[in-house]
């Protein structure tokens, strides 16, 4: 009998033994979970905080300066960028310089005409952050086949990311519509821009397609209705299909998304994202003398949507005999 | 009401046993432990993919982590199931699958709501057209944080519930000596 007991006794030990080296493993690996993701997040900041020279307050949370529309300097950053940089830019993207993600990945269309012009068509939202770092390839891109009399700053909603980015137009960020006003003309193009608009401080939401309708024809804006129609149109089809905003159309290329992923200085690993960082004016330093992983990406990007509409008027302007536009759009094609 | 009580007591008792006796045996934390990195890689690769390969995400990480370490015990309770009751291996199936399936989902949507693209392609393979849904999608994206509670919340209480079920481990200790 003592000798049962004994062996129960022991029994019960190394039961209670297994059960506490069980809980203790388990709570290891959670703390090597936590302890891992900690010092990431940490190396991240600390990244992003050496790439930034001044780490501005509330940033995640920040309007600061919204709406406003640019002064002349920052306006000749986008309108009078040097052709050297999309040079350069198309180069480090052709030899895989740019760590970046960059791509080419389109769709042939048929080409959206007003008043004898091809169009350049932008179906985006303000709360979004894909457009929100996007815009500044676009601005970069649309500069070279005309001007914008005015751009505005702006940012993606705060709970996309809050980045900085530029506004077509004074958007009434409050609030819940679609805008189709923009300060951009060309001799070569048109740009239509259908920017649908929601509160910001909420996180990205898009209004529904009916609603779009109705606030496009509330403008009256023929071109509006028609290039958004024209998508609906397009989205009938798996491969031109709506999947997210920027929808973009440049002359007879289609991108469904942005053309690049350019979020700053380093490539966003969860929630951390550089770009966050930079206020407007850090971001023009840095387009203005490109230097940096941020600028040259989106020179690299801008470049992909110059190819794009080379291609779709047949090299007729001047940028288009850069001789790394001419090899991206063999690319494109 | 105390015997509503003395109920309640057995049956928490009942599931504090059943979770000691499976998690004692180090097989099962090796299990729920694989399973939580495995679910967290495939949330991982979705997000990645959905974002042209840029883990990019909105929603606070250690939601991600209770949903992937909630679903690898979820699973492990699950094989154990399997394996050891017949009568609870279809529920251990739906557990296991279960486990799975809501990582799975929350990938879907815990990255940005503007970027929808495998959520469109199971869409238009479903015959919707992504642009009607656009904005029910983006309204979903809307309460990213709120629905992966739910999963977690959910993949508690199936914890709970599969721990009551009888897996064989109920009879009482045989008195020696």
């Amino acid at each position: 009998m003592p000798s049962k007991t004994k062996k129960n006794n022991t029994e019960r030990s190394m039961h209670s033994l297994w059960i506490v080296s069980s809980a203790a493993i388990v709570l290891a690996i959670i703390s090597m979970f936590v302890a891992v993701s900690a010092v990431m997040y940490a190396a991240q900041q600390k990244t992003v905080q050496a790439t930034t020279s001044v780490v501005q307050p509330n940033f995640g949370s920040t309007l600061a300066g919204i709406d406003t529309p640019l002064n002349s300097t920052d306006l000749a950053v986008i309108n009078n960028a040097s052709d050297v940089y999309f040079q350069t830019a198309g180069e480090m993207y052709l030899n895989g310089s740019l760590s970046d993600p960059i791509f080419t990945s389109n769709n042939k269309v048929a080409p959206f005409m007003v008043n004898g012009k091809p169009s350049v068509i932008y179906l985006g939202s303000i709360t979004c952050i894909f457009c929100g770092e996007n815009r500044w390839a676009m601005a970069l891109a649309l500069s070279k086949f005309g001007k914008f009399s005015q751009l505005f700053t702006g940012y993606s909603s705060f709970g996309d990311g809050d980045v900085p980015t530029l506004y077509w137009a004074a958007d009434n960020y409050n609030s819940s519509g679609d805008s189709v006003k923009n300060y951009y003309s060309s001799s070569y193009v048109n740009f239509v821009s259908i920017e649908d608009i929601n509160p910001i401080r909420g996180g990205f939401l898009l209004n529904s397609p009916s609603k779009i309708i109705q606030d496009l024809n509330a403008t009256e804006n023929k071109s509006a209705i028609g290039a958004f129609n024209y998508i609906i149109n397009l989205s009938a089809v798996k491969a031109t299909a709506f999947m997210g905003t920027p929808y973009t159309i440049w002359g007879t290329h289609q991108f469904s998304g942005a053309d690049a992923e350019v979020f700053g200085n380093t490539t966003p690993s969860g929630s951390v994202i550089d770009l966050t960082y930079m206020t407007h004016a850090q971001v023009f330093s840095q387009l203005s003398q490109p230097q940096d992983q941020f600028a040259w990406s989106e020179y690299a990007a801008a470049d992909i949507y110059i190819a794009s509409l080379c291609q779709s008027l047949n090299n007729t302007v001047q940028v288009c005999s850069l001789p790394a536009i001419r090899s991206i759009e063999a690319r494109i094609a | 009401m105390a015997t509503k009580n003395k109920i309640s007591t057995n049956s928490a008792n009942r599931r504090i046993n059943t979770a000691i006796r499976i998690f004692s045996h180090p097989l099962y934390i090796l299990i729920a432990v694989l399973g939580s990195s495995a679910f967290f890689y495939i949330f991982h690769y979705l997000i990645s993919r959905s974002n042209n390969g840029v883990f990019i995400i909105f929603t606070p990480i250690y939601l991600i982590y209770a949903l992937v370490i909630t679903s690898g015990i979820l699973f492990s309770i699950s094989v154990f199931a399997i394996i050891h009751s017949v009568a609870s291996r279809r529920s251990g199936v739906s557990g296991g699958i279960a486990s799975a399936l809501l990582p799975a989902a929350g990938s879907l949507i815990a990255s940005c709501g503007c970027s929808f693209s495998l959520l469109a392609s199971i869409l238009l393979f479903l015959g919707i057209n992504t642009f009607e849904a656009a904005g029910i999608i983006s309204f979903i994206g809307s309460y990213q944080a709120w629905i992966i509670l739910a999963m977690i919340s959910a993949n508690i209480l199936m914890i709970i519930y599969y721990l009551g079920k009888p897996f064989g481990l109920h009879q009482p200790l045989r008195k020696r000596g």
